[in-house]
């Protein structure tokens, strides 16, 4: 066992498993525990405002995490992570409000039937280049974002209305009950996603994108994986629409469009590509940064600030993310978690940092 | 703490003789467009055996590797790896019947340690599946711990222990062959097939990785296919060889008998520029 111990000259391991445990020492694992006693407490903390924000950011968050493990592990590019979200919360949406099914079965199921939309749509690219998925991807959101409008089973365009509103007899018009199961899939998922990481599979996604055919030439087949990557993307984005239908209880078409996509891809470069812990901070950004430029907005126009039409929400937002992006690609690579982990590494060097 | 001065277990085995690894490939013709890469080859290896391929530049020796694991589709032929036909499977089931090889251009993984390089190759022995791994079971645990062992003892048998943290790009050439060379040992192969091991390295690292593959066919009875341009050091280790020109087999026998063959003497003895 890892003993709460100062190691003055550095933390050396003595065995190979004690090389597979997340934290060298003691005091990594007690300051995991105090992050989540916090994030446990935090909903009696703060007002309703910030909760329905940190249950948006956590769902984001969670698809965030799955879009990682293609984008971030695997190096291929997905553009159609706003469908596969969209077809999680429809999915989850239509169970629920037709079928009559409870949540918790009905979310498991949505993530299950993302996999096979996202896997029967992707076969065909998994045996070309890298390149081809992001198009197919995208073809497969345009198509996603108008289907849904023209049919009647998702409602068209004024999207479907949640009646039940109870999960396994809790009131899921508290937000708070929909905090702690954000909160707990959220930790679970990222926990396994984490694992992953750890293992074989992990190094294989990344063999993965460094070098395909040497990949191939060690025995593990590059479709396989590509599909297992794409598959696994597609289940956590599921698994977070479905989240996201439980959070609203009422989706319209245009949460689901191409923007979506591209602020999930916003999420991951801003967070930090390939970071697990990156991918949660970018979500918690982005949802920050929506909330603040709509705030900025409201200002503008009441005092007159800006020509009125030109300026609309939808606009600023696409401005300043490009703006961002651009800014973080310049100076910070990797991210926010490149950022965190710097101050990480100044502390622990302190005093000779 | 394990110190790992013992032999590595990939190869134990293959010394015991449990390990039957021949190889036939019948008259394999490849043709890129309109030109001839490979003409009618037939060759056979048989288990222990130490196969060399000379010949000069673009006489199709990486051609015929690339046939044998699969990356290049022949037009003509088949081979046959252990009595089972191999032609048309993809590279990763070849790979996975114990066909391994390291690559003229090293192919390592860049970005990564040495470390994990070696335990990439160790995937396909892993025995959990990917919902254990998610969960990191137990028993995960254990067969990490287990790969790790392996890797180590080829880590030890390479002398590479100092450098087993550092990222590969970061390596000499020399040490990246080596680290080339413990990937492709890892896989643990019944049949090893190393293009150009030697070239482009360090006199001392040279020596190294010479007296490693010799070790590893003599003591170890590992089967290997080598290509190599300097002929003394061919001449000096393999148990047979074959010529190269232009895509055809030019010649074959034992070192003695290539060395005074008259076609090998008047390609490559006769002018040493062409090394
Ligand atoms: N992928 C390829 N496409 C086209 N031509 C190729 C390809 N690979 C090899 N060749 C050609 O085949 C011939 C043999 O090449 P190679 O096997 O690499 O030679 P060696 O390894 O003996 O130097 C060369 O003329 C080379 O140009
Ligand atoms: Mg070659």
């Amino acid at each position: 066992m890892s003993k709460l111990q100062i190691y003055s000259c550095g933390a050396f391991n003595e065995s190979y498993i004690k090389n597979l445990t997340l934290f060298t020492t003691g005091f990594g694992r007690i300051s995991l525990c105090c992050g989540l006693l916090f994030l446990a407490v935090l909903p009696f903390l703060c007002c309703p405002y910030v909760l329905f924000l940190l249950n948006t950011a956590g769902i984001y968050a969670m698809a965030a995490v799955g879009l990682n493990f293609l984008t971030g592990s695997t190096g291929q590019i997905s553009l159609g992570q706003g469908a596969s979200f969209g077809i999680g919360a429809y999915t989850t949406a239509i169970l629920v409000s037709k079928l009559e099914l409870s949540f918790f079965l009905a979310i498991p199921a949505a993530g299950t039937l993302t996999v096979l939309f996202a896997i029967g749509f992707c076969i065909p690219a998994a045996r070309l280049r890298f390149i081809y998925l992001a198009f197919i991807t995208l073809a497969g959101q345009l198509i996603f974002d108008h289907l849904i409008k023209w049919m009647p089973l998702t409602g068209g365009q004024e999207g479907l209305i949640i009646n039940e509103s109870s999960f396994l007899g809790l009131d899921l018009n508290d937000d708070r009950i929909v905090y702690y199961i954000v909160f707990l899939c959220l930790v679970a998922f990222t926990w396994m996603a984490v694992n992953l990481t750890r293992t074989s599979y992990g190094r294989a996604f990344s063999a993965l994108r460094i070098n395909p055919r040497a990949t191939e030439a060690l025995g593990i087949s590059v479709v396989k994986f590509r599909m297992l990557s794409i598959a696994m993307s597609s289940f956590y984005t599921g698994l977070a629409g479905g989240l996201f239908t439980l959070h609203m209880l009422a989706i319209t078409p245009e949460l689901f469009n191409l923007w979506l996509s591209i602020e999930f891809i916003a999420m991951i470069i801003i967070g930090g590509l390939g970071s697990i812990s990156g991918s949660i901070m970018g979500a918690c950004f982005i949802v920050i940064l929506n909330e603040f430029l709509i705030f900025l907005t409201d200002i503008a126009t009441k005092n007159d600030l800006l020509i009125d039409p030109a300026l609309t929400n939808l606009a600023l937002r696409e401005f300043s993310l490009g703006i961002i992006i651009v800014l973080f690609i310049l100076f910070q690579p990797k991210g926010l978690y490149g950022i965190w982990h710097n101050i990480i590494l100044y502390f622990r060097r302190w005093p000779f940092s | 703490m394990r110190s790992f001065q013992r032999d590595p277990s990939v190869l134990v085995d293959i010394r015991l003789d449990k390990i039957q690894a021949d190889l036939k490939m019948n008259k394999i013709s490849l043709k890129f467009g309109g030109m001839t890469a490979l003409n009618k080859i037939d060759l056979t290896v048989k288990t222990g055996d130490f196969l060399s391929i000379i010949g000069p530049n673009g006489a199709g020796k990486t051609s015929l590797l690339n046939c044998i694991t699969g990356n290049y589709q022949y037009q003509g032929g088949n081979i046959l790896f252990n009595d089972k036909v191999i032609t048309g499977l993809p590279t990763h089931q070849i790979i996975n019947l114990g066909i391994s090889r390291t690559s003229q251009n090293i192919e390592l993984f860049q970005g990564i340690s040495v470390l994990d390089n070696l335990l990439l190759a160790r995937h396909m022995h892993k025995s959990y599946n990917f919902i254990e791994a998610s969960l990191f079971s137990r028993s995960v645990k254990k067969n990490e711990v287990y790969h790790r062992e392996i890797v180590e003892e080829l880590i030890s048998f390479l002398e590479i222990e100092p450098i087993r943290n550092t990222l590969v790009e970061e390596l000499s050439q020399g040490m990246q062959k080596r680290v080339a060379l413990g990937r492709a040992l890892a896989l643990g192969p019944k049949l090893l097939l190393l293009d150009e091991p030697f070239t482009g390295i360090t006199f001392e690292e040279k020596e190294a990785m010479i007296r490693f593959v010799t070790t590893l066919n003599e003591v170890w009875n590992l089967t290997i296919i080598l290509i190599e341009h300097d002929l003394p050091v061919v001449l000096n280790i393999s148990k047979k060889i074959v010529v190269f020109d232009f895509g055809v087999k030019v010649a074959e026998g034992s070192p003695d008998f290539i060395q005074d063959h008259p076609q090998v003497i008047e390609a490559y003895l006769g002018d040493s520029s062409t090394f």
